[in-house]
């Protein structure tokens, strides 16, 4: 194996940037057989290693002044000191961590429970809101199919007494007070021409409360 | 390393034996001082005991402390810039101290090593430090270094170039 030509070294062939390693005896096989070949024919490579083997020789030498100061007890007492560190750090190491894959299965389940109620709520399959929230007059009025009276109440007369009256003939107010005070009364459907007037007779007399009655488009 | 996971104080100590006086000199001779290199090592030496599990097996495990090392080295010189002496300083210095240069394993040849190494880049003591002190391999110290094997090959011929060009000027003969 022949290294590629490098211009950082000295010898043609760039042989000599394998030498420290080539000294360490950490090329691969095929690499430091090359080197050996080599060196026994490169006067280049051969000063160069030879430099490098005294130059490792002093860099390695440099460690002998240099103290060591620890022990492993010593280093096993400030692990432990660091380790029982801020009292945080320890309460949290008592939390139990869920594995990677339990809190994405956790997370997948919240996913799907969130899109399924949004899922419920915009679709609506039971008509939750319609079946809960009525009107006191019913579907019935919305349909308008009733006879309507107008009737204007007598001044003062309280806004509870008016709705008991209207309760009486099982009216519903369509519309109303007008500014003049009149309210739009729808009675049911199904009533007779003598049931309209007969309800309209019985409010007639109650003069006390109401002043003026009558029947839409007449 | 399973064993350290585990908690096993034995085999940490037994990487605490291999490793620690490996690491601690190498972090001397980064920052020039031997309190921050104390730390460094101690730093390195929980982490690989906290840290074990995070440990894949895709390197060799040298190659793993070695990398947590330079990474700590590298925080160290950042946070506290050690003194960096030119080359005039270097040289004088050792004047000053060294009368013979036929001492030549002695303890002034040694200290205006200590002082030539301190004189180059972060980079190239790196690199020099891994492959004469540590014995590591092209492809370990890229790893390490996280640069491709051809760098490493040409720091390398620069860190000893520039190495040998300081002790020449500090009169200890010939290219280092």
């Amino acid at each position: 194996m022949k290294p590629k030509k490098d211009k950082a070294g000295l010898c043609p062939e760039g042989m000599d940037l394998l030498l420290p390693w080539y000294l360490n005896g950490t090329l691969e096989k095929s690499e430091q057989e090359a080197v050996k070949k080599h060196l026994r024919s490169c006067p280049i490579c051969q000063e160069e290693f030879a430099t490098i083997k005294e130059e490792q020789k002093r860099y390695q030498s440099t460690a002998e002044d240099i103290p060591v100061p620890q022990s492993f007890p010593h280093l096993m007492a400030a692990i432990e000191k660091r380790e029982q560190g801020s009292v945080w750090q320890r309460i949290a190491l008592l939390i139990p961590r869920p594995q990677p894959a339990l809190a994405a299965a956790i997370i997948a389940t919240q996913f799907i429970v969130i899109a399924g109620l949004v899922g419920l709520l915009t679709l609506n399959p039971w008509g939750a809101g319609e079946r809960f929230y009525r009107t006191l007059s019913g579907p019935a009025a919305i349909e308008g199919k009733g006879p309507r009276l107008f009737i204007l109440f007598q001044d003062g007369v309280q806004e509870k007494t008016a709705r008991e009256v209207i309760l009486e003939i099982n009216g519903t107010i369509v519309r109303g007070p007008s500014p003049m005070g009149i309210y739009t009364v729808e009675l049911r459907s199904e009533m007779n021409p003598e049931e309209i007037q007969g309800i309209i007779s019985a409010l007639r007399q109650k003069r006390d409360v109401i002043r003026f009655v009558e029947v839409q488009g007449e | 390393m399973e064993l350290i996971v585990a908690g096993d104080r034995q085999a940490f100590r037994e990487i605490y034996d291999r490793y620690y006086k490996r690491i601690y000199l190498y972090a001397y001779r980064q920052l020039g001082e031997g309190e921050g290199a104390k730390e460094v090592a101690n730093e390195v030496m929980l982490e690989i005991w906290r840290g074990a599990k995070r440990f894949r097996g895709e390197s060799k495990p040298s190659t793993w402390f070695f990398g947590i090392a330079v990474n700590k080295v590298r925080k160290a010189i950042k946070k506290r810039p050690p003194p960096h002496e030119d080359l005039e300083t270097v040289g004088k210095k050792a004047d000053d101290k060294s009368a013979q240069d036929d001492a030549i394993y002695g303890s002034e040849l040694r200290e205006k090593m200590q002082m030539a190494i301190k004189s180059l880049s972060r980079e190239h003591r790196e690199v020099l430090d891994m492959t004469y002190y540590q014995g590591l391999s092209i492809k370990e110290i890229a790893e390490i270094m996280g640069c491709p094997a051809n760098t490493v090959k040409t720091r390398m011929f620069y860190a000893r170039k520039r190495l040998g060009g300081i002790l020449q000027q500090m009169g200890i003969g010939g290219e280092a």
